[in-house]
């Protein structure tokens, strides 16, 4: 690693979350607007954060401790290698690890709301990562590479890739773990789960975790925002376009079955990927 | 001089079995085959070391000697079968004993004019296929020691049969090593006929109704891919004039290969257990777990990928390497879902096995010099991970009495080092940075032109991630407030699973050395352009690259935070008990979530079936291509 990409990775992982909250934070501003509430101030995700990292050490196990720094670790590190403009599909794969871990940590605590969540999140997670993977696999189709760097050449991916972005903005929500695939955790508080997966995480450990999500939501927004490289700030606000649909759908939909995501997802993205490789071959 | 380590490596075991029959005392037959087991181990070694490959090895002076004792063992072999077949009333295993019986007689007395061919025929490959075999067979055996004293206890076996046990799994190791060694492909139908026959009595060790059903099912199958291996092997020479694998490997004019080549990918299929076949392999669950152990990572089943690796290079760029990878593809994803919906521990890492030994063919189907690449890697680090896991899993069952997930709930308070040892298992066959999902990544990347196959490869992924994620989950699951235990195991099988545990992690924290010293040339050697290059750690191509040490160092990280993260808090930290919405929390009987098993789209009985019609339809198309 040469200096500048020291600087390059450690800069990207400093700013991500900061993003990722503020984001959220107007995430929270809006659902309130929608649902005709004041709503908390647009800071309110880094004060929970913050009061989280104070709170008194509550665990059921040890595990669950290595669980959250490995969920944590591993969202920077896949972060960062995007921002070195890594392997794409490595870089997915790394994300995965730290899912596992998150997921295995929620198992270990013997809560019937947490083991609940967990199971849960292994369905959105089996129904997201295929999703991400035919991403890659499309963009490989039509730039040759899987290396960002190389695709970042092809200014605006979107135009070849449309349901391929649509397929990002389904990832998005379900990555979110928002309505209608608000299965694992109950985005919206205070139902039958608790906080399902994140039940017994608790202080510290799970403002870890609130971090991880903000990066994870970082590097879904940055493959979104790629589609457009010509211009960035298009990307970007191409991103953000998709995070604020997300939130609309979020408070204009229901809670689905996890039998139904699974369907939906599967049956949607086999379609669009192929249907979309089709386009791309026929527009050659 | 390399000769003789050759035929040692074969010959060795195979004594050193015979002789094992006859040690009564139980001290002394264990030092007589750990001390046999070192030497094959040795040799494996002196042979990685010193030999060059690839080469021809010849030893004339015993050359005659050993085709005729091979030629008379071949029909020995076939009339034992008919035998076995006879007492167990097996018939399809007679059936097909006949129909191997009938041409094997006509093409050893009127067709096949004799010459010598050299004996020996070694490259990259034969030489990595050695080393699991004898380093990954012989922990296994060595774990075998503590695990068959228990079991003969538990099940009241008097006097002890471990001598045939055992003697069986030294015949098997240097068979297999024939199988991967021999150049005339006579020997080589000879030798998988062994392993075929050993697996058979292996199976039923424990001469349960169940343990002779299931290893006359796996006796039939095996003897039906024993048929196709002959068929492949008379129409090269029909064509060809050779039985030579050398000169066969050399073939310039490919016009009559496929067909022939069509039967041997048959006889692979069966052999790595592939759908429809797959129900000997999870019927041979049932023996002792060492032997499942055994036939699932290092030998039976690698013999069947290292035979469709072997003759690749003759099917590379044609319709029949194309359908190979699509049917690769679907056993895949087939095997996964099938392993989603079951508890059966034994059974999930069955269908696994079956998903990966799929994997392996999908991309020697695909056959560009890095899928290649990724079917070798894949090979070896499914065979170390995967044997780990099997003896973890049977440590676990003689302790518990059970296999099953659910009951393994809590097990790192129980039993923590085998759990802890089991979990990091099933983290090197799923997780990144470990060799396996290092291949695997690989694949994806090849495969990535072809839409169908790459499709297929993602969900089949995702599946693997899902039926290992919740697997780690029950066995780490825990309180403070659980009953804590001591664990006490026994040496040799603590021997062995330490062992598998370090080569585990070694061999993919050292990936690219392995691939720069082993697999690199072989692709060589199989005469295609090297794409994949590996420089400290980075493995990487034209399209893109994948570093592990960045997660190594993550991992470490981890690892640092959580103990500074643990041992500082104690003063503060408050142990607490899991949340259930104000009930007493009683930790005995728990709230016990049972995993989802996806049982409504994923039922095995059902869905078995439906698999099995198309992958024999798939079968179908490869022939096919085959014809075409």
């Amino acid at each position: 690693m040469t200096l500048n990409e020291v600087v390059i990775f450690i800069a990207a992982v400093v700013i991500a979350p900061f993003i990722g909250g503020f984001l959220s934070g107007i995430d929270r501003k809006l659902t309130a607007f929608i649902q005709g509430r004041y709503g908390p101030p647009i800071w309110q995700p880094f004060y929970d954060v913050i009061k989280l990292l104070y709170k008194q050490k509550l665990l059921v196990n040890d595990f669950q401790v290595f669980s959250a720094y490995m969920y944590l670790l591993s969202a920077i590190l896949s972060v960062g290698l995007f921002a070195l403009k890594a392997d794409l599909l490595m870089i997915l794969f790394i994300m995965s690890v730290g899912l596992v871990f998150y997921i295995a940590g929620a198992l270990s605590t013997k809560s019937p709301y947490s083991q609940v969540g967990a199971q849960r999140e292994l369905m959105q997670m089996l129904a997201y990562e295929p999703m991400l993977i035919f991403f890659v696999i499309s963009v490989y189709n039509v730039t040759g590479s899987f290396n960002l760097a190389q695709i970042m050449t092809h200014g605006r991916l979107i135009l070849d890739l449309p349901l391929m972005f649509l397929l990002l903005g389904l990832v998005l929500t379900i990555k979110l773990k928002k309505s209608p695939f608000d299965l694992s955790a109950s985005e919206h508080a205070h139902q039958e789960l608790v906080r399902g997966i994140l039940t017994d995480y608790s202080g510290p450990y799970l403002a870890l975790i609130h971090i991880a999500d903000w990066y994870e939501m970082i590097l879904i927004l940055a493959m979104i925002a790629i589609l457009w490289s010509q211009n960035l700030v298009i990307g970007a606000l191409i991103a953000l376009a998709t995070f604020f649909m997300d939130i609309v759908i979020d408070n204009i939909t229901a809670r689905m079955t996890v039998k139904w995501m699974l369907a939906f997802s599967w049956s949607i993205s086999i379609l669009f990927t192929i249907i979309n490789i089709a386009y791309i071959y026929f527009r050659r | 001089m390399q000769s003789n380590l050759l035929l040692l490596s074969i010959i060795f075991p195979i004594i050193a079995g015979i002789i094992v029959l006859f040690l009564k005392q139980s001290s002394i037959r264990k030092a007589f085959i750990a001390t046999s087991l070192g030497v094959i181990v040795l040799l494996s070694l002196i042979m990685l070391a010193t030999l060059k490959v690839p080469d021809i090895f010849n030893f004339p002076a015993y050359y005659n000697g050993m085709d005729l004792a091979i030629k008379i063992g071949d029909f020995a072999l076939l009339f034992y079968v008919l035998y076995i077949s006879f007492k167990i009333k097996e018939w399809r295993a007679t059936f097909f004993a006949v129909l191997q019986l009938v041409p094997l007689i006509y093409f050893e007395f009127f067709m096949l004019k004799e010459h010598e061919v050299a004996m020996f025929f070694v490259d990259e490959l034969s030489i990595i296929m050695n080393l699991i075999i004898s380093i990954v067979g012989s922990l296994i055996a060595i774990y075998a020691f503590g695990y068959m004293d228990h079991h003969e206890e538990e099940k009241h076996v008097s006097p002890t049969k471990q001598p045939r046990f055992f003697a069986i799994i030294l015949v098997f190791l240097g068979a297999m090593n024939g199988v991967v060694f021999s150049n005339n492909l006579m020997w080589i139908y000879f030798f998988w006929e062994i392993t075929t026959l050993s697996s058979f009595l292996l199976i039923g060790h424990d001469q349960t109704e169940e343990a002779i059903k299931n290893a006359s099912r796996a006796l039939w199958i095996n003897m039906m891919g024993g048929v196709a291996l002959l068929l492949g092997i008379i129409f090269i020479y029909t064509n060809y004039n050779t039985t030579s694998l050398a000169e066969v490997l050399s073939i310039k004019d490919a016009t009559y290969i496929l067909l022939p080549m069509f039967f041997i990918a048959f006889a692979a299929f069966t052999k790595s257990a592939q759908l429809p076949f797959q129900s000997w392999l999870l019927g041979a669950m049932v023996a002792p777990t060492p032997v499942s152990a055994l036939l699932h990572s290092s030998t039976m089943v690698k013999a069947g990928i290292y035979i469709l690796l072997r003759f690749s290079p003759l099917f590379r760029g044609t319709l029949l390497s194309d359908f190979i990878a699509i049917y690769g593809a679907f056993t895949f994803v087939a095997t996964a879902f099938l392993a989603v919906s079951q508890s059966n521990a034994k059974r999930i890492l069955a269908y696994s096995t079956v998903s990966n030994l799929g994997l392996m063919i999908a991309s020697i189907g695909l056959n560009t010099s890095s899928a290649i690449a990724a079917a070798i890697l894949l090979l070896i680090f499914h065979a170390v991970s995967k044997a780990l896991l099997f003896l973890c899993v049977g440590t676990i069952e003689q302790h518990i009495g059970s296999r099953d997930i659910e009951d393994m709930k809590g097990l790192i308070n129980r039993m923590p080092v085998t759990a802890a040892i089991t979990f990091i298992g099933i983290l090197t066959l799923m997780a990144a940075p470990f060799g396996m999902l290092v291949s695997k990544w690989l694949i994806i990347e090849v495969a990535a032109n072809q839409i169908l196959i790459s499709i297929i490869l993602a969900i089949g992924s995702a599946l693997t991630a899902l039926y290992y994620t919740r697997w780690i989950g029950n066995l780490l699951s825990g309180t403070y407030f659980s009953q804590h235990s001591e664990e006490h195991v026994n040496p040799t099988v603590g021997i062995s699973l330490y062992s598998l545990t370090a080569i585990a992690i070694a061999l993919s924290f050292i990936v690219s050395i392995l691939y720069n010293m082993l697999v690199m040339p072989q692709i060589l050697t199989m005469k295609m352009d090297v794409v994949l290059k590996a420089v400290r750690g980075y493995l990487y191509t034209p399209a893109g690259g994948f570093t592990i040490y960045p997660i190594f160092i993550t991992l470490g990280i981890a690892i640092v935070l959580s103990l500074i993260s643990i041992r500082k808090s104690t003063k503060v930290v408050v142990k607490t008990t899991p949340y259930t919405a104000g009930l007493n929390y009683i930790e005995d009987n728990g709230y016990n979530v049972r995993n989802y098993y996806l049982t409504t789209f994923a039922n095995e009985g059902t869905l078995t079936r439906y698999f099995n019609y198309v992958s024999i339809a798939l079968i179908a198309v490869i022939l096919g291509g085959a014809l075409i």
